[in-house]
C-alpha cells in the first residue's frame, strides 16, 4: 500500500505531498461543507487521479496529518497492491428505510474474501442504527465494518456524499476490501461520563424522542443549555445522551441529528427505544483526549507487528465543540501511538461506525473518536 | 481578523501589567493575543455553561430528591399502617420496628403460602366430606337462627330434588312437611332451641312436595366467639324402612287381632268341653257312692279313668293355648315345698304301686319351710316328669330326688331331679321328646299312649320359671329329668292352709247357685245337699238378683256366661248399686288367668273351675264361710 495526500485551503489553493502513485486504487476527499460539493475541487482531483475511484464527504472539520482544519478538503490517495476493491454508491431514498440500506451494501458487497466496508453515509436522514443491522444482518463478525455518517459543521441541515462525482445530499457510499494481505484494526472510545438523574424514554419512535419522564425532551434540553439553547441543535452535542442497559450500565451514546422546535421534537443519530433508561453526559477536554489516545491503543493491540500505513480518524463533531482551539490535540494523542510513519486522514462526522468493543458485530456510535487502520502486506 | 474586537479583560490586564512593548509590535501580536482572549472567553463561557448544567442538574436533584423524601414518607407510613394491620390479621407475626417492607413482603408471601396451603387443605378435607356425604347418603344443611339456608351439600339437594344453589336463602322449616300433624314442625323448632345435638324421625317435603320420611341429626353451630350462629342437620332417607316398618306393624295388629280370635275360640271351646264333661267327671263321682254291684263298679270306675284322661287332655290343651298367647302368669304364693312334693307322691304313688315299682322321695333337709312360687304348675312339672317315669318304667324304681344347691340369704337354689330306671331315651330323640307332640318313638305311642303334650307344657313351664330341664338318659337302663330353680325364701303363713275335714258339713249355711246350665246345676247342687247346705238355685243373673232380694245369703256361687244378664254383671250391680257384701265365688268352665283377675277386680270373692272338684269347692267355701264368721265375730 502506498499513498499521497493533497489538502486543499481557500486560501493557500492545493498542497500535495508529492509523492506520486503509479496506480491509484481509490481516493478519499472529506471537505467541508460549503467546499466539497464544488465542482473545480472534484475536478481537480479527478485531473489527479483519472482512473481511481473517488469517494467524497463533507465533514464538520478534517484530520489531515497532525491537525484539523475547517473548510478545507483533505485528499488521500491510496494505492493497494494485494487487495482489491468494490465501490458501491445510491441514493438512500432508493430504499424503504436505513435497515434495507445496510441489507442492500452487504448482499452486493458480499463476496469471497470480503474483509472491510467502510461505510461514508448521508448524516441528516439516515438512521444509522437500522443501516447497520441491515449489515450485520447479512455479514459475519469477520467482516470488519467501520465508516461514518458525513458531517455538516454541526449545522445539522445537510450532508454531501459522492463517488466520482459532485457529491450530494442522501447519497450512500460503502467501499469492499478483498484480498488476504490487507490488515484492518479498529478501535473506538470515547471519554463521556454519565451525570444528573437518571430519566426514562417516556416517548419515542425510533431516532426521535419526544418525552423524557414525562416532560418535553427539548424543554429539558433547553433548560440544561440556559443560554446556549440558542446555539441548538448544535448546542445539544454538549449533552449526549447516554442509553442504560438493565444493570444501569452504559450501554450506548446517542447524539442530535436534528431538533424539530413545533413538534418539540429531537431526532437522534440512533434509536432511543422507549421505556428505555437514560442519563445526560458531559465531558471535558482531558477525559476527551485520553478516550482518543484509548481507541488508538486499542486499534494498536489488534496489530500485527507491522505498523499501520494508513490511520483513518473519524471523531464526533460533539468532540470538536467541547475541544474547541485545543481539538488537534486528539491527533496527537492518537498520534503518540502510530508515530511518524502512516498517512493520517479523518473527519469530525455526525457518527460513527465500528464493531462495539465485547461483542464483535458493528454498532453505531456518538461522540467517539473511531480509528481504523490499514496495513498491506 | 477585526481590529476593533476587543480582548478579554483580564488579558488586558495582565497585558498592561506584564507587556511593556511598543504600539507597533502590538500590532504584530493581535493575531496570538486575539486567540488567546478567545481561549478566556471559552473557559469562562464553559465554566458558565457546566455551572448552570451543574446547577440544574443539582435543582433537578434535589426536586428528585423531595420527591423521594416524599415518597419514603408517605411509605414509611403506609408500612406502619401494614405493620399494624398485620399486627391485627397475623396476631404471631412477631414484626418489630426494625422489619422493613421487604420483611414484611416476605411476611406476608408466608402467610399468603400458608394461607393458599391451608385453603387447599380445607378443599381438600370439603371434598373429603363431600365424597363421604354422598356415599353415605347423607344430605348435609347449614343454616343460621332464623333457619335461612346458608349452605347446602349436593347430596342434600339430590334427596329433596331442589335446583342447584337455589336452596340458599330459603327457610329451612319449609321442607319440614307438616304431614298434617303440627308437632313433628314443633319438635324441630325445638331443635333451634336446644344446645345439644338432637336426632329426630321427621317427615319431610321435596322441592315437588313429595313427602318422605327421613333420621335428622341436628346439631348446633358457634362461631369463634362461641356463640350459636346455626344449626347444621344431617339428613337419611328412611322412607322404605318407614314403610317397612308400617307393614311391620301392621301386620303385627292383624297377628294380634287372630290371637285374641284364637284365644276367645279356645276359651268358648274350652267352656263347651268342660261344661258336658263336668257333668260326666260329677255323675260318675255321685254313682261310685251309690251301691253298686262289682261289675257296676267297674264299669264305673272305667267311665271315671275316660273322662279324667278327656280332663287331663283339655287341660293340657289349653295350657298350651296360654303358652302360646303368653297368657300363661306363674303366680306368687307362699307354699311348703316338702308338703307339696309329699302329697304329689302319695297321689302319684298309686299308680307305681300297680306297675310293682318303687317311688321314692329324698329330700334335702335343709330345704326351708316355705317359699314364695306357683305350687299349682310346679305341681304339674313334677307330675307330669313322675308320671311319664312311671309310665316307662317297668320294673325298678321312680326316685323323686329334692337337692338344696345353694342357701342364699333371701334365696334357695333347688334341683328337682326324677330318675328312673326305665326305657331310656335314644340320643337322637333327647331333644325332641320337649317338642309338641313328640315322643321318643312313634310306637311309643302305641305302646305307652298319651299326647306328646306333657314334656312340652313341663318344658315351658319351667322356662318361664327361669330354668330348663336338662335330661340324661342311656337307652335300656333310664333316665334323668331334672331343673333347678330359685325360689325367695317366705314366713310360715298365718293360718295353714285348711285340711279337708273328713267329715264334710256345711250345715245352717244358704247358698245361692247361679248357672244356666241345667246338668251342672244339678250336680253342683247334689253335692252342696249333701254337705246338708241350704241350697236355692237360680240360671241368670236377673233371677240371681231377685233371689237375693228376696232372701238373704252366706254365700253365692255363680257362674260367668249366662243369658239376660252374665255373672260379671250381676256381681257389678250386687257390690255397686245393691252394696250388698255377700261372698260371691265365681264359678267357670272357663280357666283363663285374664278372667279370674276380672273376678277378683269386680269383687268376686274367689275364683273356681269346672268341672267341680269336690274337695276344693269344699275348701273355698269353707275358707270364704270362716272368714266371715271371723268377721262377724269381730
Amino acid at each position: 500500500m502506498r499513498t499521497e495526500q493533497s489538502l486543499f485551503r481557500q486560501r493557500e489553493g492545493w498542497l500535495h505531498s508529492n509523492n506520486p502513485l503509479q496506480k491509484t486504487t481509490f481516493v478519499l476527499a472529506l471537505g467541508g461543507i460549503d467546499i466539497i460539493a464544488k465542482p473545480e475541487i472534484f475536478e481537480a482531483i479527478r485531473m489527479r487521479y483519472p482512473d481511481a475511484d473517488i469517494i467524497l464527504s463533507s465533514t464538520a472539520g478534517e484530520i489531515h496529518d497532525n491537525a484539523v482544519y475547517d473548510e478545507s478538503v483533505s485528499v488521500t490517495a491510496i494505492e493497494l497492491e494485494h487487495t482489491q476493491t468494490r465501490v458501491l454508491a445510491f441514493p438512500v431514498t432508493d430504499h424503504a428505510n436505513s435497515y434495507d440500506c445496510g441489507v442492500a451494501i452487504a448482499r452486493q458487497l458480499q463476496a469471497p474474501k470480503l474483509k472491510h466496508i467502510l461505510i461514508f453515509s448521508d448524516g441528516h436522514r439516515i438512521n444509522g442504527d437500522d443501516l447497520i443491522q441491515g449489515i450485520n444482518s447479512e455479514v459475519g463478525p469477520e467482516v470488519i465494518v467501520t465508516g461514518g455518517l458525513a458531517g455538516d459543521a454541526g449545522r445539522f441541515s445537510g450532508t454531501r456524499v459522492g463517488h466520482n462525482e459532485i457529491p450530494v445530499d442522501n447519497r450512500m457510499v460503502a467501499i469492499g476490501f478483498y484480498g488476504d494481505r490487507l490488515q484492518v484494526t479498529h478501535g473506538s472510545q470515547g471519554g463521556w461520563d454519565p451525570f444528573g438523574p437518571i430519566r426514562e424514554v417516556t416517548r419515542s419512535d425510533k431516532n426521535v424522542l419526544h418525552e423524557l419522564d414525562g416532560e418535553n425532551a427539548l424543554e429539558v434540553y433547553k433548560r440544561y443549555l440556559g443560554p446556549r439553547a440558542e446555539e441548538l441543535p448544535g448546542a445539544a452535542l454538549l449533552f449526549p445522551l447516554c442509553i442504560l442497559n438493565d444493570h444501569h450500565e452504559h450501554q450506548l451514546v446517542r447524539t442530535i441529528l436534528s431538533i424539530d422546535e413545533a413538534s418539540g421534537s429531537m431526532t437522534f443519530a440512533g434509536n432511543i427505544p422507549q421505556g428505555s433508561e437514560v442519563q445526560f453526559m458531559m465531558s471535558n477536554f482531558d477525559r476527551l483526549v485520553d478516550g482518543a489516545n484509548s481507541a488508538a491503543v486499542v486499534a494498536s493491540e489488534h496489530c500485527t507487528d507491522l505498523p499501520p500505513q494508513l490511520v483513518l480518524m473519524i471523531s464526533c463533531v460533539g468532540r470538536k465543540i467541547v475541544l474547541n482551539q485545543r481539538v488537534e490535540e486528539e491527533v496527537d494523542a492518537v498520534r503518540s501511538i502510530y508515530g511518524q510513519q502512516p498517512a493520517y486522514t479523518g473527519f469530525y462526522s455526525n457518527g460513527e461506525i465500528s464493531p462495539s468493543r465485547g461483542v464483535n458485530s458493528c454498532a453505531l456510535h456518538n461522540q467517539t473518536m473511531t480509528i481504523t487502520t490499514y496495513t498491506e502486506h | 481578523m477585526e481590529d476593533n474586537m476587543e480582548l478579554h479583560r483580564l488579558l488586558n490586564r495582565q497585558i498592561q501589567k506584564h507587556l511593556a512593548v511598543p504600539e507597533e509590535t502590538m500590532k504584530h501580536l493581535h493575531g496570538l493575543l486575539h486567540a488567546i482572549s478567545q481561549s478566556y472567553v471559552q473557559f469562562d463561557n464553559d465554566r458558565v455553561f457546566l455551572e448552570h448544567a451543574m446547577m440544574q442538574s443539582s435543582n433537578e436533584l434535589l426536586s428528585k430528591k423531595q420527591v423521594i423524601t416524599n415518597l419514603l414518607e408517605t411509605q414509611t407510613k403506609a408500612i406502619e399502617s401494614l405493620r399494624a394491620s398485620i399486627a391485627g390479621l397475623i396476631p404471631d407475626s412477631h414484626l418489630n420496628a426494625n422489619d422493613d417492607i421487604m420483611a414484611i413482603a416476605t411476611l406476608l408471601q408466608n402467610e399468603v403460602e400458608g394461607r393458599k396451603n391451608a385453603e387447599l387443605q380445607t378443599e381438600q378435607i370439603n371434598k373429603r366430606i363431600s365424597y363421604l356425604l354422598n356415599s353415605l347418603r347423607l344430605g348435609m344443611v347449614e343454616y343460621d337462627l332464623t333457619g335461612k339456608i346458608e349452605r347446602a351439600h349436593d347430596k342434600f339437594y339430590e334427596i329433596f330434588e331442589w335446583p342447584s344453589e337455589s336452596l340458599t336463602g330459603e327457610c329451612i322449616s319449609s321442607l319440614v312437611s307438616g304431614n298434617g300433624e303440627e308437632n313433628y314442625l314443633n319438635k324441630f323448632l325445638g331443635s333451634f332451641a336446644s344446645s345439644d345435638g338432637i336426632v329426630l324421625e321427621l317427615p319431610l317435603a321435596t322441592y315437588n312436595r313429595k313427602v318422605f320420611w327421613a333420621l335428622c341429626s341436628i346439631a348446633p353451630v358457634y362461631d369463634p366467639k362461641g356463640l350459636r350462629k346455626g344449626s347444621v342437620m344431617v339428613v337419611f332417607d328412611i322412607n322404605a324402612q318407614k314403610n317397612l316398618e308400617a307393614e311391620l306393624r301392621n301386620e303385627r295388629v292383624k297377628a294380634l287381632e287372630a290371637l285374641e280370635i284364637r284365644k276367645s275360640i279356645m276359651a268358648n271351646v274350652s267352656h263347651e268341653l268342660r261344661t258336658p264333661l263336668n257333668a260326666i267327671v260329677g255323675m260318675s263321682s255321685l254313682l261310685k257312692e251309690t251301691p253298686l254291684n262289682p261289675e257296676q263298679s267297674e264299669y264305673v270306675d272305667t267311665l271315671n279313668n275316660s273322662s279324667n284322661g278327656l280332663l287331663t287332655l283339655i287341660n293340657d290343651i289349653l295350657d298350651i293355648s296360654k303358652i302360646e298367647s303368653g297368657a300363661l302368669v306363674m303366680e306368687k304364693t307362699t307354699f311348703s315345698l316338702h308338703q307339696s312334693i309329699h302329697t304329689l307322691r302319695k297321689t302319684l304313688n298309686v299308680k307305681a304301686q300297680e306297675k310293682g315299682i318303687k317311688l321314692r322321695l329324698i329330700t334335702d333337709s335343709d330345704l326351708h319351710g316355705y317359699h314364695i312360687g306357683d305350687p299349682t304348675r310346679l305341681n304339674q312339672v313334677v307330675t307330669n316328669l313322675v308320671g311319664n317315669a312311671i309310665k316307662f318304667t317297668s320294673k325298678g324304681s321312680v326316685d323323686i330326688i329334692v337337692e338344696l344347691v345353694e342357701d342364699l340369704k333371701t334365696d334357695q337354689v333347688i334341683r328337682i331331679s326324677i330318675r328312673d330306671t326305665g326305657i331310656g331315651i335314644p340320643e337322637q330323640s333327647m331333644k325332641s321328646i320337649f317338642q309338641k307332640f313328640s315322643q321318643a318313638d312313634l310306637s311309643t305311642t302305641r305302646q305307652f299312649g298319651g299326647t306328646g303334650l306333657g314334656l312340652n307344657i313341663a318344658s315351658e313351664i319351667v322356662q318361664l320359671m327361669g330354668s330348663e330341664i336338662k335330661l340324661s338318659s342311656q337307652l335300656g337302663s333310664g333316665s334323668t329329668f331334672s331343673f333347678t330353680i330359685t325360689l325367695p325364701k317366705a314366713d310360715a303363713p298365718e293360718q295353714d292352709v285348711p285340711q279337708v275335714p273328713q267329715n264334710k258339713s256345711l250345715e245352717g249355711y244358704r247358698i245361692l247357685l247361679v248357672d244356666d246350665n241345667n246338668v251342672n246345676l244339678f250336680l253342683a247342687q247334689i253335692i252342696l245337699k249333701k254337705w246338708q247346705a241350704q241350697v236355692t238355685t237360680a240360671t241368670n243373673g236377673e233371677e240371681a238378683l231377685k233371689a237375693m232380694h228376696n232372701s238373704k245369703f252366706d254365700l253365692v256361687l255363680m257362674d260367668l256366661q249366662m243369658p239376660i244378664l252374665d255373672g260379671f254383671e250381676a256381681t257389678r250391680i250386687v257390690r255397686e248399686e245393691l252394696k250388698d257384701l255377700t261372698p260371691i265365688i265365681a264359678f267357670t268352665a272357663n280357666a283363663l288367668n285374664s278372667e279370674k283377675d276380672m273376678c277378683l277386680s269386680i269383687g268376686m270373692n274367689d275364683y273356681l273351675t269346672k268341672p267341680i272338684q269336690p274337695d276344693q269347692l269344699f275348701l273355698a267355701i269353707l275358707r270364704i264361710l270362716q272368714n266371715n264368721e271371723q268377721l262377724k265375730t269381730a
